[in-house]
């Protein structure tokens, strides 16, 4: 249906990490990498816009110290300017966050990148919605 | 107005209208702490109780100026506007910090009149202080106080706030763990009842910081910009689309017996007011089969009163003094978190209000909320 091919997890707690890797591999539907660090992420992410198809999985997480969620947003947005859109990734970003501040879940929700904002834990249920809103509904799993 | 000003005046009036000016002279005297000066400010008469208050003596001060009692507290803007305003020959009213003699402060709230000569003309100024020194000690403890807490408020507030996002972050972590767990078929039925009581009291605190959040919200200050005008009818149609499910379960019926047009208050606040006490009302207030509950809302005083009552169980009466405490619930067999009531005090005592409860075991329940008509815009 789409072509993801490449899911992204970015949480600065490796256990969060661990729990979403765990939920996502289950259902096998693109190679998942796992990034305790969002400048690594950032430089990884970056280096991919560059290729000329597919899509991306973003699953982002907000409270991080070295580099916010919003910060690590604003700086791809900055490098996917230089590209044209043709020629690069198309990234798909989900918020995924414990934070219950109202303030949060209204920027995600004005944010023209992030599709939503899903409140930890994320659950086989929670990623199974992630899934139908990227067209990757039960079609998509094998 | 000086002393010989009155000898003047015996020359000039009846005895009669003399005897009414002395008395008017000495009121005044004994009153206020009185100064004249010339136009260039010059000390040409003082008073007793200036003598008094400030320490110097008539001689010490004539044909000096007031900065002999400046205190340095105020800015030279301060006295350069006081000037500007008698120059131009209005008065002036302004509270100022003085020295006396022996270099102790006082606080005098000071009124200064320009005097006219027969053309019109300024020939100097009159002030009349009182003192404030008390006054302003209060007042300078007070604002002590009030930053104090002002500071300690929202010191606490963040506290609050970063407690409970740093107790949620770890809480994901044990329910996604758990979910990872859930219905694997390896698991004995034993721990798989393990599991669930894992995850069971992680999902209790999860609610707990989820009220926090709540309540840290309705602890915010609020003021004129959050009042709206809410349509009665509007409000009341939301509300009871939100109670659809608890009202089919418990075949309520919910009337609306007096209600006003329309109200000003924070909709927010009083949409979740009127849910959680109709909730609340519908859920313990059956008898037999079904519950019926009965909404009036009039104006009463300067308050909007809100009553609710059910016609159910009703309350024991040693329970109703913990009804608005937090998680306190005194009917084990009903669901329920005991946040709501707390949360429905929290928003009534925002929008200024208070809340009551009367019950009897076996009569029912009345819930009255009194809100005020003028939005409190300021706490003070």
């Amino acid at each position: 249906m789409s072509g993801l091919t490449d899911i992204i997890l970015v949480d600065d707690e490796p256990i969060a990490n661990q729990v979403h890797r765990a939920i996502v591999e289950e259902s096998q539907i693109a190679p998942a990498t796992v990034f305790d660090d969002p400048q690594k992420a950032l430089a990884e992410l970056q280096k991919k816009l560059n290729e000329e198809s597919g899509e991306i999985l973003l699953l982002l997480d907000l409270n991080m110290p070295q580099l916010s969620g919003w910060e690590f947003l604003s700086a791809i947005e900055k490098k996917a300017k230089e590209i044209s859109s043709q020629h690069r990734k198309k990234i798909r970003v989900f918020i995924l966050s414990s934070s219950l501040d109202p303030q949060d879940k209204e920027k995600a929700a004005s944010h023209p990148w992030v599709i939503a904002f899903v409140e930890k834990p994320l659950t086989k249920l929670k990623w199974q919605k992630i899934l139908a809103e990227l067209g990757h509904g039960l079609n998509g799993l094998n | 107005m000086s002393q010989s000003l009155l000898e003047k005046a015996r020359d000039l009036i009846s005895l009669e209208s003399y005897a009414e000016f002395a008395s008017l002279f000495e009121a005044y005297n004994r009153s206020a702490i009185v100064s004249e000066t010339d136009r260039w400010g010059r000390i040409v008469y003082v008073n007793k109780l200036f003598e008094e208050v400030s320490g110097y003596k008539k001689e010490e001060v004539l044909g000096k100026d007031h900065r002999i009692l400046n205190s340095g507290f105020h800015p030279k803007s301060f006295f350069r506007d006081m000037w500007k305003t008698i120059n131009s020959g209005k008065s002036w009213r302004g509270e100022i910090r003085n020295r006396a003699k022996d270099g102790s402060y006082y606080w005098v709230d000071t009124f200064i009149h320009p005097l006219f000569d027969t053309e019109g003309t300024i020939r100097g100024y009159l002030s009349l202080r009182y003192l404030i020194t008390e006054k302003k000690r209060a007042e300078q403890a007070r604002d002590r106080y009030y930053n104090y807490l002002i500071r300690r408020n929202a010191t606490l507030e963040n506290f609050s706030r970063m407690i409970s996002h740093n107790l949620r972050s770890p809480l994901t972590h044990i329910l996604g763990l758990v979910e990872i767990f859930e219905n694997k078929e390896s698991l004995s039925p034993k721990n798989q009842e393990y599991l669930r009581l894992i995850k069971e009291a992680a999902q209790n605190i999860d609610r707990m910081v989820h009220d926090i959040y709540e309540i840290l919200k309705t602890w915010r200050f609020h003021d004129g910009e959050h009042y709206k005008e809410i349509s009665i009818r509007e409000v009341w149609q939301e509300v009871l689309a939100h109670l659809l499910p608890e009202k089919n379960q418990y075949q309520a019926e919910i009337k609306l017996e007096d209600f006003l047009e329309k109200i000003t208050t924070i909709p927010l606040y009083f949409k979740n007011i009127l849910y959680n006490l109709l909730s609340n009302a519908i859920k313990y207030g059956k008898e037999m089969n079904s519950a019926k509950v009965v909404v009036r809302m009039r104006k009463m005083g300067g308050n909007y009163m809100i009553t609710v009552a059910d016609y159910g169980q009703g309350i024991e009466k040693k329970h109703l003094p913990h009804m608005f405490e937090l998680y306190r619930r005194f009917q084990p067999q009903t669901m329920g978190q005991g946040v709501g009531l707390y949360l429905v005090k929290s928003q009534v005592e925002a929008l200024g209000g208070n809340i009551r409860v009367k019950s009897k075991p076996g009569e029912g329940t009345v819930f009255t909320v009194f809100l005020p008509i003028i939005p409190p815009s300021c706490l003070f």
